[in-house]
């Protein structure tokens, strides 16, 4: 009997062992150094990237890594890991100084990470806007989790983007608004806060997810209940659509702390406060369709205004939804993205034909698309060795992904 | 009343009791599966049962409904000088695994013990929702096992290893062999053993797995680097 | 003779007494259980009422060894709050909520001596969600996996009842919370063959 007991209570010990994720959160810039130099102007940017060797540094980053600026930070994208960096930057005197953190996508690794362009190693030209500069240093360090930078990171450049990725109209577009809860960003999916950050993963685009509340908002909001995966635990529980909109407001937190963002807000921070151009507004539920539809036309209508080069597209992921677009009145006119069939597509002049990847590149099929005028996006495709070949031999517009710091490596880096 | 009356009588109780006692003795050796015991060559125990698994929640994206159901089917078969030959097949119909391996044992009194290996082949295929999908791959389970006999059950506890030895998938017209690490996990899981009803033994186990990789798991392409702790509960009938 | 009678009797009984044990091993009891609840929790409120009622309701069959199954069902109280005049962005409002579960489960048990027994099952949690909130109802239901364990211990004060206490725990997954319930019990055997 008492071995028994002894047993049982090991496995109890056993069984207590959980999937908690220790999330490192490195501090960047203690003595807030950048608040010292002067941010870098837009005609600068342009000259810093492109692809650039690693000389120091290949367990961290591999051989080569892409540089691009994007609203306002520079991201690093490697093919190591996912590995990408993201790092806000400014120049003092003809120097410029960058700081900020890297991470792996595909797990929880991260430490900060700095760097500094000479004067005399492409400093003076990017400050100047030269776009003939070829010879370009960052000189670096990083750490590893809470550690101090004490390892050398150092890249060169090698080569400006190819034309054809230059001319490339290729969209990557971020999974629920910039990527998973279960990516550990540090915010949560389908937030204004992860909207934020999206462009600094390589976005040019991003999904989101739409519901509405009992009492007929629509708002952000993947799951069809109230969950601890999306939501701090609460008082209330069940499905999301028992709820009216102030409930959900006041009561439900979001799994990091933030607040259940309306559609509207949504939108209008993508209009406002970001430079991304595409939109796919997944519709999780028939009951949301006519709403999103007026408010997507809204915004639309407003990005012309504004000149903004952005389009929100009415996601039909499923049969149902399917069938309320197409009895929408005017519905050709409604910019929209079928997940389902080609036919499908053009039973309701859909702009987008969106797969699912795992169909494979599909070519003959995105050809069609193309002869009639459509885009072609795939979802939601994460795995490395697939995005590496959908990019070199698929023809699809663009990649909806919970990495899209790998598929801007794979993308950039084409020759 | 004589004396030998007397004995004939208490001999012939005796012998009442210990044929009732011996109906009701149990024994493991000829039904018992996870418990470690010696085998006769050519002896065989099957095990028929159904294992379900709380999977983890970044993974399968929902936090408590989905559990995996796993069909499986062991066999055990005695060879000479406590050796064995054990195989089986696991499914959840879009997923089947199959292995073999021999096993050593060793019994002592109430204790029994075995070492061994298995190699399995696995495939899943999906080509429904979108998916055109397939899946294979080959592993090697070392393990080992240890169990103590009580008077009306058995416990074992059983540890493996589970080391990657390739794997390939197809979606569409794309392969690609993935490239994982060799060294996937571990498992370690205990088994209480006993007869239910007359002579059918059950077996209730519970394992816990702390893989990187969890084959059932496939259609849900985890891209995770990290090691998940899976537990499963398992249910089954010998024979 | 009427030695040998004795003795006769003794050899008759012998058969008859292990005749008792096998004959009609097999039983089918119902069992109910009565008694309090403590909800465990990590939600965060001062007013939040954890302590309830719970009840249990089980059919096991009981067969000659030591394991018993059966089906369970059941009660039990989780929490319930009010709150008065809360500010919010959409203006100040009371607030209540309320949950209750009933499970549906599958039950294992082990006699690990005579009297005492480790139970466990493992099933669906129906949790049922209410109160109001800015003057509309919140009313929700959900299912959630989840398991017990418990420990009970009874005394038979006949061959067909039996009285006793039985310690429970429960886990819900998805709300990631537990309960310990202590019922007093009532075991009634339906049927033996």
């Amino acid at each position: 009997m008492k071995k028994t007991i002894i047993l049982f209570a090991s496995l109890l010990l056993i069984y207590s062992c959980d999937n908690e994720v220790d999330i490192i959160s490195p501090v960047i810039d203690p003595s807030n150094f950048l608040a010292q130099t002067t941010p870098l102007p837009n005609s600068s940017k342009l000259v810093i990237e492109g692809v650039y060797d690693v000389l120091d540094g290949k367990d961290l980053l591999g051989d080569q890594v892409v540089v691009k600026w994007n609203r306002d930070r520079l991201s690093i994208f490697s093919g190591n890991n996912g590995g990408y960096l993201v790092l806000d930057g400014g120049y003092l005197d003809s120097v410029i100084f960058f700081i900020g953190y890297w991470r792996y996508a595909t797990n929880t690794e991260t430490g900060v990470a700095s760097f500094y362009i000479p004067s005399d190693e492409g400093g003076v030209e990017i400050i100047l806007g030269d776009t003939t500069a070829t010879t370009i240093r960052f000189v670096g360090d990083y750490g590893v989790g809470n550690g101090l930078a004490d390892r050398t990171l150092v890249l060169k450049f090698n080569r400006d983007f190819s034309q054809a990725v230059k001319q490339s109209e290729f969209d990557i577009l971020a999974h629920r608004g910039g990527g998973r809860n279960s990516d550990y960003l540090g915010v949560s999916e389908n937030s204004i806060e992860m909207i934020n950050i999206a462009e600094r993963f390589g976005s040019t685009g991003i999904e989101i997810d739409a519901r509405l509340s009992k009492d007929g908002v629509p708002f952000l909001y993947h799951d069809s209940d109230i969950n601890l995966r999306l939501c701090q635990k609460s008082l209330i529980w069940g499905q999301i659509e028992d709820f009216t909109w102030a409930q959900l407001r006041t009561l439900l937190t979001l799994r990091n702390g933030e607040k259940i963002p309306s559609l509207r807000e949504a939108l209008e921070f993508v209009l406002e406060e970001t430079l991304l151009s595409v939109v796919w507004l997944d519709t999780k539920d028939v009951d949301v369709v006519n709403a999103s539809i007026a408010l997507l036309t809204e915004i639309n209508d407003r990005a012309i205004t504004m000149g903004r080069d952005l389009k929100i597209y009415l996601g039909i992921p499923a049969q149902d939804i399917f069938d309320a677009f197409a009895a929408y009145p005017g519905h050709q006119q409604i910019p929209s993205l079928v997940e389902l069939t080609i036919d499908q597509v053009r039973q309701v002049d859909a702009d987008i034909w969106a797969p699912r990847w795992t169909q494979g590149t599909q070519n003959s099929e995105v050809q069609q698309m193309h002869a009639e005028g459509r885009l072609a996006f795939c979802w939601t495709l994460d795995e490395t060795s697939y995005i590496e070949e959908f990019i070199n031999e698929g023809e699809f517009d663009g990649i909806l992904t919970n990495y899209p710091t790998i598929v801007s490596y794979y993308h950039y880096i084409q020759q | 009343m004589s004396k030998k009356l007397l004995l004939k009588t208490f001999l012939l109780q005796v012998f009442i009791l210990c044929n009732f006692a011996f109906a009701q003795q149990l024994n493991f050796n000829e039904n018992a599966f996870f418990y470690p015991h010696s085998f006769r060559s050519g002896q065989i125990i099957s095990s028929l049962g159904l294992s379900t698994a709380k999977l983890p929640e970044d993974v399968v994206e929902t936090d408590d409904v989905f559990r995996a159901p796993l069909f499986s089917y062991k066999l055990k078969y005695g060879l000479p000088e406590n050796f064995l030959a054990e195989g089986g097949v696991e499914t959840n119909l879009i997923t089947f695994h199959f292995s073999a391996g021999p096993k050593w044992n060793y019994e002592d009194d109430k204790w029994g013990f075995s070492v061994g290996g298995d190699i399995a082949y696995w495939f899943g295929q999906l080509e429904q929702f979108g998916f055109d999908t397939k899946f294979t791959g080959w592993i090697l389970y070392p393990n080992l096992s240890a169990g103590y006999r009580f008077n009306k059950f058995t416990l074992s506890l059983k540890s493996e290893v589970v080391l990657n030895l390739a794997e390939t998938s197809t979606n569409g017209e794309l392969e690609i062999s993935n490239d994982l690490d060799f060294y996937n996990g571990w498992t370690i899981g205990v088994y209480l053993e006993q007869p239910l009803w007359k002579d059918n033994y059950v077996v209730i186990g519970i394992r816990s797995t702390f893989l990187k990789f969890y084959y059932p798991m496939w259609a849900a392409f985890s891209t995770f680097d990290r090691t998940f702790f899976i537990p499963e509960a398992l249910f089954s009938f010998n024979f | 003779m009427k030695i040998k009678k004795i003795l006769l009797a003794l050899i008759l009984y012998s058969f008859t007494a292990f005749g008792q044990v096998t004959d009609k091993p097999y039983t089918l009891t119902t069992e109910v259980g009565l008694g309090y609840s403590r909800y465990i929790t990590t939600l965060d409120y001062d007013d939040l009422n954890k302590n309830g009622f719970s009840g249990t309701f089980r059919i096991m069959w009981n067969p000659e060894y030591l394991l018993s199954i059966g089906l369970e069902t059941g009660y039990q109280y989780l929490y319930s709050i009010e709150m008065t005049n809360v500010d919010t962005e959409f203006g100040t409002s009371d607030f209540s909520a309320s949950m209750v579960s009933v499970p549906i489960f599958l039950a294992i048990a082990m006699r690990v001596l005579p009297n005492l027994k480790i139970i466990a099952g493992s099933g669906m949690y129906l949790l049922y969600n209410n109160g109001s909130a800015f003057g509309d109802a919140l009313e929700s239901n959900q299912v959630s996996i989840g398991a017990h364990g418990g420990i009970a211990y009874t005394y038979p004060l006949n061959n067909l009842i039996s009285i006793g206490g039985e310690l429970q725990y429960s886990y819900y997954s998805k709300i990631q919370d537990q309960n310990i319930s202590l019922q007093f019990v009532f075991i009634y055997q339906l049927l033996e063959w």
